[in-house]
């Protein structure tokens, strides 16, 4: 695959406060890269320096298709990008608004109409092309902010917790319209969120920061089934920290089994408690045989489909045998 | 597909060094490069304006004769009893007006935001009205109500007497600390109000609700909520109505007799005895005070700016007709006062000789025979103000959206706005008199290399272009705070999301940020018009025959004793920023609403 950006080393201080340290990672080209984390762990900071909006220390590197971009300003990096807030200029029309960055092209006006016209259709929204952003709704002021950062055929986009500002229902619809366009459009897309199911459901590869570091970096589906640190288990999903012979291990609920017998990779348990969740039950087990796994949180989470707590009888106080399978039993190397 | 995992190990991190803070430079295309120039540009402004003047006073005030003497003239003010009693005079005359003023507008203030009187606009407008006067008129208006032939003084000549039988009147000893007080309260007040209307109406009623459910007492309540929730507005109020009279001019011109006070022995020194280097110390004595409550000032609103959050609820006006009378009767008895000193003045503008002939003339708004030169000065003055809120209202805009919205520079920005605040705490004959020494050398030394440069500004000195400048520096700080919270109110992100289009800011500039702050835009240009129209203090050094003002015509016609016809100037004033202000509000209604159409999310 061939890779578009390239983010070497980089490392930014505000004083003697260090919001990045040492990130590096690679964007393919029609990629979709999310990065998450939680708050103020550097992602905005992170991607105001890919846009040029904010000087990394020196030993930083960004590079654009090969190419050293690190002291360009942002006018020279060719970059689309939609910020939390939309910044749309509240003065213009949703149309005017859109062709901002194509009137200073000096493209002929017919050029300059066809374009708008083109990425109000890609967004739906032909019909509200006259009105000012205030009479508009967030989900469509985020498309319009979406379709001005696209105008001009950039060769990557940013987004900035762009769906943060809408309420849950639009934010799902939306969630999966950006990614259709970001398909069809084949635009390499940066997304920031601290948002894990929007990551998970939207990004081609997820880059996971916390305390101004990169933890982990992969697909959705390698960041949840195999998290390289307790961080990272924590903060996507649930998970279950277990010691076991020194050793630091983690597995997710619904990664544990019950089983009729003892098989191996087994512990014996009682059920302590109850959780209906719709389609499963969440089981909350004391094992019985405390030598072989010590449970960090004293109960072990195990998830289990209601069918089979049905068949299998199961109440408060059962006595149950979990089985931890070993290929998702996760081990850390540096804890 | 997929990449080496790259995380990494604690170990590994490096220490951070001094070398290691080192931020990667940008290249500069073109648009940066002006960009970034204007920012220089504007702090270079700054300089020339407000530091270099500054720095050439303070060296008039450490020599004496031309001779280097360092604080000599310092401690000769303060072995000297009658320059001493000044000050003491000051402090008083200024604590009295910070206190009365802040009262009186206090219950003011409480009665048009929290009581249900009626007429609550009509008193608004009033609380406002002498703002559009010079502070002479306060002055002039008093000595024709209570000077010796005042209408009260004399018991409305001598008519309520011979219709009661009784001696009704009443001589208060105007000229003096008395005339004073009154004029500065009179001038202080509508800051004093407008800064705590604005204090009262933020109070989060919430409190009052848990108060009230605790069953505190309307008394306790107001002790244990009212003020302490306005207490940083208090202060507030108290510091500029202080800082307001202790460097006023005008007032004690006009109606201070013998009682000497800073501002006018700064001008006696300078003009009546030519003792420049006196003059400037009695300058730097005068911007003490005013430094110090700026920077406290400035310390309490940083505290303030926490205590009213999004959640806060609005007070909600209970129902009591006793209550809403009083304030009803006491917002009436000082609209009365604030119209009865415009009557006395328009009284006095167009009788023929007060107080023997009432007959109404037009005499003395022909302005003949007169120490006034006609009616020259006044069109000066329009002139003057008309360049001073075109020009201003551009600079100060320009200045306070590169300090604002830029992202280069950062310290320099810094700096700059640290100059463009520091004006609040100039007093306007500081600014006048630091001019002279800057503009009217004719060459500079160049400390420490011996270099002398001819100076390029001097060709200023004696032109309307001094007078503007001086004015523009004088109202800088109250418009750019105007400027800078437009600005705040707009999205930061627009200037980023331009710049990665790769749109020049000033096209934005142009189309976006302009239009946005358009109502503040035009605010600063009508208080620059209004302001400069009524100052008498920077530009009283700065005037030459040729560029006379109205103010200025008004002190030189009651120092010759034509009292009525400087009254017929002052009103000439009011009238024409009256008749400014409402044109202003006509014209802009329109486009108010539509920004505020744009600004609603
Ligand atoms: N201009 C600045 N000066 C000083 N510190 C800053 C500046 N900008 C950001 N920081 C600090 O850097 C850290 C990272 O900030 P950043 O905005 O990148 O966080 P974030 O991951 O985007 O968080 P959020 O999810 O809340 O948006 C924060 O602790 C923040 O306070
Ligand atoms: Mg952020």
């Amino acid at each position: 695959m061939e890779k578009l950006l390239e983010i070497q080393n980089v490392t930014k201080t505000f004083g003697k406060f260090i919001a990045l340290e040492n990130i590096d990672f690679n964007v393919n080209k029609k990629e979709f890269v999310c990065l998450l984390g939680p708050s103020g762990c550097g992602k905005t900071t992170l991607l105001r320096i890919i846009a040029g909006l904010e000087d990394p220390n020196v030993g930083s590197k960004i590079l654009l298709e090969g190419k050293d971009i690190t002291d360009s300003p942002p006018s020279k990096r060719n970059f689309g990008i939609v910020f939390q807030s939309y910044a749309l200029f509240p003065n213009l029309t949703a149309y005017q608004n859109i062709a901002y960055g194509l009137k200073n092209k000096k493209l002929p006006k017919k050029e300059i109409d066809e374009r708008v016209r083109d990425a109000l259709s890609l967004i739906h929204l032909e019909h509200i092309k006259d009105r000012y952003p205030a009479q508009l709704s967030g989900g469509q002021q985020q498309r319009i902010a979406l379709a001005r950062a696209l105008a001009l055929s950039p060769s990557f986009l940013l987004l900035d917790e762009p769906l943060s500002a809408l309420d849950a229902k639009v934010r799902l619809k939306l969630r999966m319209e950006i990614r259709k366009l970001q398909e069809t459009l084949k635009i390499t897309t940066i997304m920031v969120t601290h948002d894990q199911e929007e990551a998970l459901t939207m990004a081609d590869k997820i880059v996971i920061m916390n305390n101004a570091r990169l933890e982990q970096m992969g697909t959705p589906q390698e960041i949840y089934e195999f998290p390289k640190t307790p961080f990272v288990a924590d903060f996507i999903g649930t998970v279950n920290t277990l010691a076991h012979e020194g050793t630091s291990l983690a597995i997710r609920p619904e990664h544990i089994y019950i089983v009729n017998e003892e098989v191996e990779n087994s512990v014996k348990a009682v059920v302590k408690g109850m959780e209906f969740r719709g389609a499963f039950y969440r089981l909350f087990l004391q094992m019985l045989d405390k030598n072989k796994y010590q449970v960090a949180d004293e109960l072990l989470a195990v998830d289990v489909p209601a069918s089979l707590v049905r068949k299998m009888n199961i109440e408060k106080e059962s006595i149950v045998q979990a089985e931890l399978p070993q290929n998702h039993l996760v081990t850390y190397e540096h804890v | 597909m997929i990449e080496p995992e790259q995380v990494l190990n604690q170990s590994e991190v490096p220490v951070p060094s001094n070398v290691y803070n080192k931020k990667i430079r940008q290249k500069t295309g073109k648009v940066e490069w002006l960009h970034k120039a204007l920012i220089v540009l504007v702090l270079i402004g700054l300089i020339i304006g407000i530091v270099l003047p500054l720095v050439e006073l303070l060296f008039v005030a450490l020599e004496k004769d031309g001779e280097f003497v360092g604080l000599a003239n310092f401690i000769h003010y303060f072995q000297t009893p009658s320059l001493v009693q000044s000050m003491y005079n000051t402090l008083s005359v200024s604590l009295i007006t910070g206190v009365i003023s802040v009262v009186l507008a206090f219950f003011y203030a409480y009665a048009l935001t929290r009581t249900n009187i009626r007429w609550k606009s009509f008193f608004k407008y009033i609380a406002f009205l002498p703002l559009f006067a010079p502070t002479m008129m306060h002055g002039i208006a008093l000595i024709y109500l209570f000077g010796n032939k005042g209408v009260i003084t004399t018991g409305f000549f001598g008519f309520f007497e011979k219709v009661t039988g009784l001696n009704l009147a009443v001589d208060i000893n105007l000229y003096g600390p008395i005339g004073i007080i009154i004029s500065e309260v009179i001038y202080t007040f509508p800051q004093a109000f407008l800064i705590l209307m604005v204090a009262i109406a933020v109070t989060d009623y919430r409190l009052y609700e848990a108060a009230d459910t605790l069953g505190a007492s309307k008394l306790k309540k107001f002790f244990t909520v009212t003020v302490p929730s306005i207490k940083y507005g208090l202060v507030s109020a108290f510091f500029v109505a202080f800082i307001l009279s202790f460097t006023d001019f005008g007032a004690p011109k006009v109606v201070g007799g013998h009682y000497n006070v800073l501002a006018t022995d700064i001008y006696k020194q300078v003009v009546g005895q030519q003792n420049l280097s006196m003059g400037s110390t009695v300058g730097i004595i005068l911007i003490i005070p005013a430094l110090i409550a700026f920077i406290a000032d400035r310390l309490i609103q940083r505290k303030q700016s926490s205590s009213f959050s999004s959640k806060s609820v609005g007070y909600q006006i209970k129902k009591n007709n006793l209550r809403d009378r009083l304030y009803f009767v006491y917002c009436l008895v000082i609209s009365v006062g604030v119209l009865s000193l415009i009557g006395a003045v328009l009284a006095a503008a167009l009788v023929k000789v007060w107080p023997y002939d009432f007959s109404l003339t037009f005499e003395h708004l022909t302005f003949k025979n007169v120490a006034g030169n006609g009616l020259q000065p006044y069109f000066n003055s329009i002139f003057v103000s008309l360049i001073t809120a075109v020009l201003g209202t551009i600079v100060i805009f320009i200045g306070a959206y590169l300090i604002e919205k830029s992202r280069f520079m950062k310290l320099t920005r810094q700096v700059s706005y640290f100059l463009s605040i520091l004006p609040l705490a100039l007093p306007g004959l500081v600014i006048g008199l630091a001019y002279i020494f800057f503009f009217n050398k004719p060459e500079f030394q160049l400390p420490f290399i011996g270099i002398t440069v001819v100076n390029p500004f001097q060709s200023l000195y004696g032109t309307f272009m001094i007078i503007v400048i001086a004015n523009i520096i004088h109202f800088y700080s109250v418009n750019l705070i105007t400027a800078t919270t437009a600005l705040k109110k707009l999205d930061k992100e627009f200037e980023p999301v331009s710049e990665s289009m790769n749109i020049p800011f000033y096209k934005t500039f142009a189309s976006v940020t302009v239009p946005m702050s358009l109502p503040a835009i035009l605010e600063m240009g009508i208080y620059l018009f209004v302001n400069s129209m009524t100052t008498i203090s920077a530009v009283i050094f700065l005037y030459t025959a040729d560029t006379k003002l109205a103010s200025i015509s008004i002190v030189n016609m009651t120092d010759a004793g034509d009292t009525a016809p400087a009254a017929a100037m002052s009103i000439i004033i009011v009238l024409t920023n009256i008749i400014v202000r409402v044109v202003y509000e006509l014209a802009t209604k329109k486009i108010r609403k539509r920004t505020q159409a744009w600004q609603q999310r």
